[in-house]
C-alpha cells in the first residue's frame, strides 16, 4: 500500500474534488440564452413568449413556451400576411445550414473538455511529483476554461447561428417584421450588465397590416395611436428582453480553485504576517 | 268568556283568509345513482356484446401474423355520483319577494339541489416491436388519462298562495378537468440511421369552470305553469303543456289536448366567474433527429384565464311537458299519487344555468385547440431542415423493408377475426326517461328510466311506478329517499379525484425516493475531506 504524507493526501483530495466538479460541468448546461416578453397592445395583448436555448457538453437543448396563449394564437390565425419573408427565410436557412462541418461551438466544447482533462492530469501529477510551476500551469488551464466559457461560447454561437437568431428561428417563428408587414414599425433597445452576463431589453411596435385593409393602412397616423384613431385596435406592441450568460456548469468550473486553498498553510502564513 | 269567543271568532276568520299554499313535497324527496367505472368492460359486454379483452387478444394475435410483437394491457377505474333532492321550506315562515313588476308577494320556497361528482382514470400500456434486415422499430407506449367533474346547483323557486311561480334564485359552481399523458420510449432504426424516443412525453390538460354563480329570475307577473302541469297530471282532457315564457301577456289557451301557457318572463340578474385553462406540453422530443431546431425539444403552450361577468338580461325560454301516466306509490316513504312526464330537469328554472355554461363553451371555442395543433404542425414544417435530419433515410429504409407487406397481413388477420365476432348490437330497442310529478305538492320530485328489451319494458332506475321487471348494470347502484339524501350529503363533501373514487390519499412519498442523490454524494465527500485533512501524519 502506498503511504502518502499529509501534503500528498491533500493533493489527492484536490484531484478528487476537481474530478467531481468537472463531472458536474459535463452534466450541467454550459451557457444559456433566455428571451421573454409580453405583448402590451393589440390583439395578442397579455400573451407572453419565453424561449430558452442551452449549450450543453454534448449538444444543445431548448424550450419554448407561450403562456396566456389564446390571444396570440387567435391573432396568428386571423391575420393575413402581406409579406414574402417566409420564402426568403427558408432560402437563408437552406444556405446557412447546408454546411455540415464541425461548428465553432463544437470546437469550444472540445477546448473546455481538453482543459478539464489537462487540469485533472496536472493536479494528479502533483500527488506524486512536486514539479515547480505545476500550480501556475493549473491556474493557466483553469483561466483558459473561464475564457472559453465567457467569451468562446457566445462568440462561437454568433458565428454558427448569427443569421438564424436575427431571424427569430423559434417554433412560432415571427421574423423581424418589415415595414410592409408592420407599417410604422419601431424598435428601441438597450443593453445592461446583469449578474454573470448581459441583457438586452427591447420595445417593438407597429400597425399590423395583416388585420387592415389598404384603405385603413392609408389612414394610419404616427404611433402611438389614440383610442378612436384608425388602426388603434391593430397596433401591436411587444416588450421583452433576452439575456446571455454562462449557466450552472460555469459555476462548477469557477469553484475548482477554491479547493486548492486547503493546501495553504494558514498558520505559517499568519505567523509570517504577524512577525513583520 | 266574551273575549274568548271573540278570539276564537278572529282565529276562525283568519283561517278563512289564510293563503292556501300548496302541500309540502315528501320528506327526503331525493334520488340518485352511483356508477363504478371499473365495471365498464362487463357492462359494455352486457349492453352491446362487445368484449374488449377479446378485441385486444385479436390485435395481439394479428400482430403475430404480421411478424410483430404486440402486448396491450389497460385499466379503467373511477366513479360517477349524481344526486338530486327537492324540499319545501317551512310554510309557517313566509318570505317576501318582489316580482319583476315591483309587486310584493309572500311566498313559500321549494329548494331543488343537484350534486354531481365524477372522476375516472384510464391507463393503457402497449409494447410493439417489428424488424427485418432493413428496418425495425421497438416501442413502449404508455397512455393515461383522467377526468374530474364537480357540479353543485341549488335552485330556490318562489310560490305565492295560489301556487303561482314568482321567480327563482340559483347558486352554482361547476368544474371540468381533463388530463392526458402519453409517454413513448423506443426507437425506429434503418440500416444506418435511427431515431430514438427517450421518455418523450406529450401532456395535454384542459379544464373550465364557473364559480360564485348567483342569479335571480323574477317574472313580471306570477305564472300558473305548475297549476297547469298539475292539470295535465290530473285531468283527462290535457296531455301536454307548452310553456312559452317570453314577453307575453299572461294567459292560457287550450287547443285539443294541448294547453299553452304564455307568460311575461321578466329578467335574470346576477353574476358569475368563468375560468378556463389548457396546457399542451411536449418534452424530450428528439427534435434534432427530426431536423427541427432544438427549441422543439420542449414546447409548451398554455393559458389559464378567468373573468367575471354580470348578468342583466331578459328571460326567455320554451318548455314542453308531455304527460305519460299516473300511479300511486310509497317510494318516498308515504303513499302519494305520482304522474310521469317526458321532461328532464326537475325545475324549469334550470334554464338559468345556460349563462355560465354558454360562457364556458364560448371560452372553449376561443381556445380552439385544433388551431393550436395545426399552427404548431405548420411551424414544424417550416422549421424542418432535411439536411439536418435522418428522417428521410429512415423513411427510405422502411419503404424498402417488408413493413407494408406485414401490415397488410396484420390487417387481413384482424379483419378476418373481427368478422367472426358477434355483430355489436345495443341490448335495448328503446328507452324512456321520465320526470316524476307529485300531484299533492305539485312538484317534480324524481326520475325514472325504463328500457325496452325484446318488446318488454323494464325498469332500469327510479321508483318503477309501473311495476316492471327490474333491469340493472353491474356497476350501477341507484338510491331513493333517505338513502339518496345521505349519499348526496356524502357526495357534497367530495372535492378531489381521490374523494370521488374512494381512494386513500397518495400516501407518504418514500424518503429514499425524495433524497437528492447528488447532494448525498457531496455530503460523503465533505466528510471524507474533513477526515483526510484532520488526520495527522504518522
Amino acid at each position: 500500500m502506498i503511504d502518502l504524507d499529509r501534503k500528498a493526501r491533500l493533493r489527492l483530495l484536490i484531484s478528487a474534488v476537481t474530478i467531481l466538479l468537472f463531472y458536474s460541468v459535463l452534466q450541467n448546461s454550459w451557457y444559456e440564452i433566455q428571451g421573454q416578453g409580453e405583448f402590451t397592445m393589440g390583439p395578442p395583448k397579455e400573451s407572453k413568449l419565453k424561449i430558452v436555448y442551452k449549450i450543453e457538453s454534448n449538444g444543445e437543448d431548448g424550450a419554448f413556451e407561450i403562456s396566456r396563449s389564446t390571444p396570440f394564437l387567435k391573432w396568428m390565425a386571423s391575420r393575413e400576411s402581406h409579406s414574402n419573408q417566409t420564402s426568403s427565410s427558408e432560402e437563408t436557412k437552406s444556405t446557412s445550414q447546408s454546411d455540415e462541418g464541425t461548428s465553432a461551438t463544437d470546437y469550444v466544447r472540445y477546448g473546455i473538455k481538453i482543459s478539464g482533462v489537462l487540469l485533472i492530469l496536472i493536479l494528479s501529477t502533483r500527488i506524486f511529483h512536486d514539479y515547480p510551476h505545476l500550480l501556475k500551469l493549473s491556474s493557466f488551464v483553469w483561466l483558459t476554461g473561464i475564457l472559453l466559457f465567457t467569451i468562446g461560447i457566445p462568440l462561437s454561437l454568433s458565428m454558427d447561428n448569427g443569421d438564424e437568431i436575427s431571424e427569430g428561428d423559434t417554433p412560432v417563428e415571427e421574423p423581424t417584421p418589415d415595414t410592409e408587414e408592420f407599417p410604422f414599425f419601431e424598435i428601441s433597445s438597450d443593453m445592461e450588465i446583469i449578474f454573470g452576463g448581459v441583457q438586452y431589453n427591447f420595445n417593438a411596435s407597429g400597425y399590423d397590416s395583416g388585420l387592415l385593409s389598404q384603405e385603413e393602412i392609408d389612414q394610419l397616423s404616427e404611433p402611438p395611436p389614440a383610442k378612436g384613431d384608425a388602426g388603434y385596435e391593430e397596433f401591436v406592441a411587444f416588450e421583452g428582453n433576452f439575456s446571455l450568460k454562462p449557466s450552472k456548469a460555469f459555476n462548477y468550473w469557477f469553484a475548482i480553485p477554491l479547493i486548492w486553498l486547503v493546501e495553504v498553510d494558514w498558520r505559517r502564513l499568519y505567523e509570517t504576517y504577524t512577525s513583520r | 268568556m266574551r273575549v274568548l269567543v271573540f278570539a276564537t271568532f278572529l282565529m276562525l276568520l283568519g283561517s278563512v283568509f289564510l293563503p292556501a299554499y300548496s302541500a309540502e313535497v315528501p320528506t327526503n324527496a331525493s334520488w340518485g345513482f352511483e356508477y363504478d367505472w371499473s365495471y365498464l368492460d362487463q357492462d359494455a359486454e352486457y349492453l352491446s356484446s362487445v368484449n374488449l379483452e377479446e378485441i385486444v387478444t385479436i390485435i395481439e394475435e394479428a400482430g403475430e401474423k404480421g411478424g410483430m410483437n404486440i402486448e396491450i394491457d389497460y385499466a379503467l377505474g373511477g366513479k360517477t355520483h349524481f344526486y338530486n333532492s327537492v324540499e319545501t321550506s317551512d310554510s309557517s315562515s313566509l318570505r317576501e319577494v318582489t316580482d319583476g313588476s315591483g309587486d310584493k308577494h309572500f311566498v313559500t320556497e321549494r329548494i331543488t339541489t343537484y350534486t354531481v361528482r365524477h372522476s375516472s382514470a384510464a391507463t393503457s400500456n402497449m409494447h410493439i416491436d417489428w424488424g427485418d434486415s432493413k428496418a425495425s422499430f421497438d416501442y413502449d407506449l404508455s397512455l393515461s388519462s383522467s377526468d374530474l367533474v364537480i357540479i353543485d346547483i341549488q335552485i330556490i323557486e318562489f310560490f305565492n298562495a295560489n301556487n303561482e311561480l314568482i321567480g327563482a334564485d340559483i347558486a352554482s359552481d361547476g368544474e371540468f378537468q381533463y388530463t392526458n399523458l402519453m409517454v413513448i420510449n423506443g426507437q425506429s432504426a434503418g440500416r444506418n440511421t435511427s431515431i430514438e424516443f427517450d421518455k418523450t412525453k406529450l401532456q395535454f390538460d384542459l379544464g373550465w369552470s364557473w364559480s360564485n354563480f348567483e342569479a335571480s329570475w323574477r317574472l313580471n307577473s306570477p305564472s300558473s305553469i305548475y297549476t297547469s302541469i298539475n292539470e295535465a297530471a290530473t285531468s283527462e282532457e290535457i296531455d301536454t303543456v307548452v310553456w312559452d315564457c317570453d314577453l307575453w301577456e299572461p294567459s292560457n289557451e287550450t287547443f285539443g289536448d294541448v294547453m299553452y301557457v304564455y307568460d311575461d318572463c321578466g329578467q335574470v340578474t346576477g353574476s358569475y366567474d368563468s375560468h378556463y385553462n389548457y396546457d399542451l406540453h411536449l418534452t424530450n422530443f428528439p427534435a434534432e433527429d427530426f431536423g427541427l431546431p432544438s427549441f422543439w425539444n420542449d414546447v409548451r403552450i398554455t393559458d389559464d384565464y378567468g373573468d367575471d361577468f354580470d348578468l342583466d338580461t331578459s328571460a326567455s325560454f320554451f318548455e314542453e311537458f308531455y304527460y305519460n301516466s299516473t300511479d300511486g306509490d310509497d317510494f318516498l316513504g308515504e303513499e302519494r299519487t305520482f304522474a310521469t312526464f317526458d321532461y328532464l330537469p326537475l325545475t324549469p328554472a334550470f334554464f338559468m344555468l345556460q349563462y355560465p355554461i354558454m360562457s364556458s363553451f364560448e371560452a372553449m371555442e376561443e381556445m380552439d385547440i385544433g388551431s393550436v395543433v395545426d399552427a404548431e404542425v405548420e411551424e414544424a414544417e417550416e422549421d424542418y431542415d432535411s439536411d439536418e435530419s435522418d428522417l428521410e433515410y429512415l423513411v427510405d429504409d422502411f419503404e424498402s423493408s417488408n413493413l407494408e407487406r406485414d401490415l397488410d397481413r396484420f390487417s387481413e388477420e384482424f379483419e378476418e377475426e373481427m368478422e367472426k365476432l358477434e355483430e355489436p348490437e345495443f341490448r335495448y330497442e328503446d328507452g324512456m326517461f321520465h320526470a316524476i310529478w307529485d300531484i299533492e305538492s305539485r312538484a317534480f320530485v324524481s326520475y325514472q328510466l325504463d328500457v325496452k328489451e325484446d318488446g318488454d319494458w323494464k325498469s332500469m332506475f327510479g321508483p318503477n311506478l309501473d311495476n316492471l321487471e327490474d333491469e340493472g348494470l353491474s356497476g350501477l347502484k341507484t338510491y331513493v329517499g333517505s338513502e339518496s339524501a345521505e349519499k348526496q350529503q356524502e357526495a357534497k363533501e367530495m372535492q378531489t379525484s381521490g374523494d370521488i373514487m374512494g381512494l386513500q390519499s397518495d400516501g407518504e412519498v418514500s424518503i429514499l425516493e425524495a433524497l437528492p442523490y447528488l447532494n448525498l454524494l457531496w455530503v460523503v465527500l465533505v466528510v471524507a475531506c474533513i477526515a483526510t485533512v484532520s488526520r495527522p501524519d504518522d
